[in-house]
């Protein structure tokens, strides 16, 4: 079956359709690919493949993701929480993988693919939305990146600026490979949580009793704890996650058959980023164990809280691992931004784009991190209410975003036999229906709090 | 022959020859609809009524939410105050 509409056909040689930039240097990265895959070298041409599902599961242990696990291990300690982070990041992998098929399989991102099926409306739709929840939380991570830096005396501004110009300097590689190690090589210190955690010293028979017994909740389940609950299971998946793994898995180049490596890829970042933020939870829970009031507590001031039980080098290495989570996050949030923009209008979309051709996409991704740098340097702005609006707006924004998700990845007309099917539709619709749910209650215990008080 | 004038040859003659070679190499490298200028556009596909009804009806909800959430940061910002 073949529903592409005609079009100009291939010419190998210069002229209106002949490769851009951004191809010849996918031709090279996928060049490698081939060459590994018929060596039958199955390590290296996994090191190849990865990087798109380990970039968007770190990118979303953004700073807020990581102070709500602070929080967490803060207030409840070991227990319930351990195992059911595992459960949203296993949920997290079901909605993801969907988008490496879709973007190995039709080549074209979210975006693109919304707007080409449904329409030029609905595409703008997306795209706007997107654009939008994407200015607020790049907000909110340059608030991480303030307040990781903090911990270390230095000031606002210069912390900002200093994370917006390392965001040019990665862009002006102009390399989507170059990019994604450089990002790759910064998200593995989000595991900088693990030895905080271990010089928390957890006692290990008390976390091995949480995985099995889903146990203790401490204080029971009170309107604090179904907040704190619904506030991780809403963060564990954004609608930018979908945008930017699909986008980036075209931009990498990924083809149907790489589709495993995708899944493994995203498994890999799943599992990763499950490791980091339970750590995170241990290595705030000597706070809980003290009785240590966090309510107040902002950023940095956790590091600082954190000092007599973890020592000056386990606070360091979490103020270090809230500035990682920022400025990844940033990286990859204002991505997607730039990659939807350009799927949308037809304009040059990639990594690889030289800036003549892709100035459009570049002009978007830089000023989206330009303007959410500047606002967080607004004098006396609430940046701690700021964060926590951008994730009720972000988990509000989810449910468009995921029924198209669910249209595209079980359209058969466009992904054949890798359409959605059986298990894998079950557990995806089940796990979309009740992550739009849990938004809907997160929503309105944030909106109407009196209404979960009563 | 000075270096000069043949950097000149160089430059008017090597590129056009690996532009030529390097797009046919790129072309058989990539997957057909992997060249970003020789992409086809897939088919529309056209909404079902339920479909569209449910995702309007979502738009409303997103929208409504906002505007509550406009509220409650209003209502903040003055209780501050």
């Amino acid at each position: 079956m073949n529903i592409l509409t005609e079009g100009e056909p291939r010419h190998p040689v210069p002229g209106p359709n002949a490769p851009r930039a951004e191809d010849i240097k996918r031709a090279r990265d996928r060049s490698h690919v081939h060459a590994h895959r018929e060596g039958g070298r199955w390590g290296m041409l996994l090191w190849l493949l990865v990087g798109p599902g380990i970039l968007v599961m770190l990118g979303e242990n953004d700073g807020p993701s990581m102070i709500s696990y602070a929080t967490t291990g803060a207030q409840y300690g070991i227990g319930f929480f351990l195992p059911f982070i595992v459960l949203t990041f296993a949920m997290a992998f079901v909605v993801q993988e969907m988008t490496v098929r879709l973007g190995a399989v039709t080549k074209r991102g979210h975006a693109e693919l919304i707007k080409e099926r449904y329409g030029r409306f609905w595409g703008f739709f997306s795209m706007a939305d997107l654009v939008f929840g994407n200015l607020l939380t790049l907000v909110t991570e340059f608030i991480a990146v303030r307040a990781g830096l903090g911990f270390f005396g230095v000031p606002p501004a210069l912390a900002v600026l200093g994370a917006f110009f390392l965001i040019v300097a990665i862009v002006a590689t102009k390399s989507y490979w170059t990019w994604e190690r450089i990002v790759l090589g910064f998200a593995v210190f989000n595991l900088l949580f693990v030895p905080v955690a271990i010089l928390a010293h957890p006692v290990s028979s008390d976390v091995v009793r949480a995985f099995f017994t889903w146990g203790p909740i401490a204080g029971g389940v009170t309107v604090g704890f179904i907040l704190l609950l619904i506030s991780n299971i809403g963060a564990t998946v954004t609608p930018w996650m979908i945008f930017f793994q699909q986008s980036a898995v075209v931009d990498k180049g990924l083809t149907p058959a790489d589709i495993r490596h995708g899944r493994i890829d995203t498994a890999i970042g799943a599992l990763i980023a499950a490791i980091a933020a339970i750590a995170t939870v241990l290595a705030t829970t000597p706070l809980f164990i003290h009785h240590i009031d966090v309510s107040s507590l902002q950023g940095a001031d956790f590091a600082k809280a954190l000092i007599p039980y973890v020592g000056n080098i386990g606070a360091t290495l979490f103020a270090l691992g809230l500035f990682e989570a920022g400025i990844v996050a940033a990286i990859t949030i204002s991505l997607s931004s730039a990659y939807a923009f350009g799927e949308v209008t037809g304009r040059p979309h990639s990594m690889n784009s030289s800036f003549r051709d892709g100035w459009p996409f570049y002009t978007v991704l830089l000023t989206a991190a330009g303007i959410a740098a500047l606002l967080v340097l607004i004098p006396n702005a609430p940046l701690v209410f700021i964060t926590i609006i951008v994730n009720v707006i972000a988990t509000l924004s989810m449910p468009p975003a995921i029924v198209f998700l669910l249209l595209l990845v079980n359209d058969r007309e466009i992904m054949g036999e890798h359409a959605n099917r059986g298990w894998s539709n079950f557990f995806g619709i089940g796990v979309t229906v009740f992550l739009v749910v849990v938004g809907i209650i997160f929503g309105i215990a944030t909106v109407f709090p009196r209404l979960f008080l009563t | 022959m000075t270096l000069m004038k043949k950097n000149e040859i160089a430059d008017s003659v090597e590129p056009i020859t690996n532009e030529h070679s390097e797009i046919a190499w790129a072309h058989d490298t990539l997957d057909p609809d992997q060249v970003s200028t020789a992409k086809r556009s897939y088919a529309r596909c056209k909404l079902g009524k339920g479909i569209t009804i449910l995702l309007w009806a979502l738009r409303v909800y997103v929208a409504f939410m906002i505007l509550l959430v406009a509220l409650h940061i209003w209502n903040t910002l003055h209780a501050a105050k």
